[in-house]
């Protein structure tokens, strides 16, 4: 089969090859740091206290963060202030599944 | 108003054959009931103000010199009054050629007719009481309405869930760490025994009602069975009342309509609990007799108008007993 003057020649074949690969290179690359970003983005997202939280007492157990929704708590006759709440009185109030904490991401 | 069915049934005429209001049957209707749990206080004033006075420390080891200790604290206390009405309109003429003719007459001034005696005692105002109870005093949470536009059921009054949560949130009242309300009876039963053991020694033997879902009562009643395996201790009436006496306290579990949803329409499981003289409810004009319509007479249509003031709350909140419900 003899070549027509429209088909391109092997050597400008090659060279689109290697800008398309060069182009897709670029791509991946700014995908990744986009990636990144909305990585950063996400973890600072996730340790931001909502501003209906900010307010709050917010407490960990377990590996789960949770704020406290009223600010003292009646617990077992002992009026407690969610700022002074114990890791053992928490843990009662998860266990119990109060609603006086309630879980954040 | 909407008689298409009896049209279609009974025609577009008016026969007597001895039907009268005797005739026109009802499903029951919500009452407005939780209007017991509070003290009733008429009065003009929109705003019901008063100050709670308490007194530190005073007493001391005697000495000759004059060591003072002790202050006087006084605490104003504030609970408001929401303005609730009810615009009604309806054509009488509507019925009288039909099955329901015979509250219609032969006077020509349509506010006189049958129909608006029966319009008003009959349906307009058990279902105010019942909006009242079901919507508002309860779960009601206030919002400005948008002008022209009638507000939305639950938006007239802040209600006892609303009032409850804004004194929790202002650290006025303290839950009591309970967790979730136990859907087993028996479970149930020592939920509410811990309620009455978290409360102070001083209040813990004064007559209190312990205001919740009508659901616990009953469940109340079963797990008690249940657990101690008898009835001893109960009265006929606990049974077959739709309150119950808790056992060995001096509290009596008693269920409200009004507190059997929240807000948002998902069953409730917050209760409380304090002396009902803590417990305030304000009104101005609510009393739904004749004299508190206002019947207007518009072309052939009559307009039924009215409206009143109502609020609730409490005097001292740090008396008030709550689960830690949401």
């Amino acid at each position: 089969m003899s070549k027509t003057s429209s088909e391109p020649t092997i050597d400008e074949l090659k060279d689109q090859l290697a800008k398309s690969k060069a182009d897709f290179e670029k791509v991946n690359s700014d995908l990744k740091e986009a990636k990144s970003i909305i990585k950063d983005q996400e973890k600072a997202l996730s340790e931001a206290v909502p501003a209906s939280e900010a307010a709050s007492v917010i407490v960990s157990h377990k590996g789960k963060r949770y704020a406290f929704t009223a600010p003292s708590f009646n617990l077992d006759g002992a009026i407690v202030n969610a700022s002074d709440a114990t890791k053992e009185q928490i843990a009662i109030l998860v266990e119990r599944k109060s609603s006086l904490l309630r879980e954040i991401s | 108003m909407t008689i298409t069915e009896v049209i279609t049934a009974f025609g577009a005429y008016y026969l007597n054959h001895g039907q009268n209001t005797a005739s026109i049957r009802k499903k029951l209707i919500q009452g407005f009931e939780s209007h017991q749990a509070f003290t009733h206080i008429v009065t003009d004033e929109h705003r019901w103000r008063a100050s709670v006075a308490q007194h530190t420390r005073i007493l001391q080891p005697f000495q000759i010199q004059f060591t003072p200790t002790g202050t006087s604290e006084f605490t104003p206390v504030e609970i408001q009054q929401y303005h609730l009405k009810a615009d009604l309109i309806e054509t009488p003429d509507t019925i009288e050629a039909s099955w329901l003719g015979f509250l219609s007459s032969n006077d020509v001034k349509r506010t006189e007719w049958p129909f608006i005696r029966y319009w008003m005692e009959q349906l307009v105002v058990p279902k105010i009481n019942e909006d009242l109870e079901l919507n508002e005093f309860g779960r009601g949470i206030y919002a400005a309405p948008t002008p022209g536009t009638a507000g939305a059921a639950g938006t007239g009054m802040n209600g006892i869930l609303k009032v409850i949560a804004d004194h929790v949130t202002a650290g006025k009242i303290t839950p009591i760490v309970l967790g979730a309300v136990p859907t087993t009876p028996a479970d149930f039963v020592t939920y509410i025994e811990s309620f009455h053991a978290a409360i102070p020694l001083l209040y813990r033997h004064v007559p209190m009602n312990v205001y919740v879902p009508q659901d616990y009562v009953l469940r109340y009643k079963r797990g008690f069975r249940i657990k101690y395996g008898t009835n001893s201790g109960f009265s006929e009436n606990d049974f077959k009342n739709s309150t119950v006496k808790v056992l060995d306290t001096n509290l009596t579990l008693v269920g409200l309509a009004s507190l059997n949803l929240k807000a948002n329409g998902s069953a409730n499981d917050r209760f409380f609990c304090t002396p009902k003289s803590n417990a305030i409810m304000l009104s101005k004009r609510l009393g739904h007799k004749d004299g508190t319509f206002d019947i207007q007479a518009v072309d052939r249509s009559v307009k039924l108008l009215t409206d009143f003031w109502i609020g609730l709350g409490f005097v001292i909140p740090q008396l008030v007993w709550v689960n830690d419900g949401a």
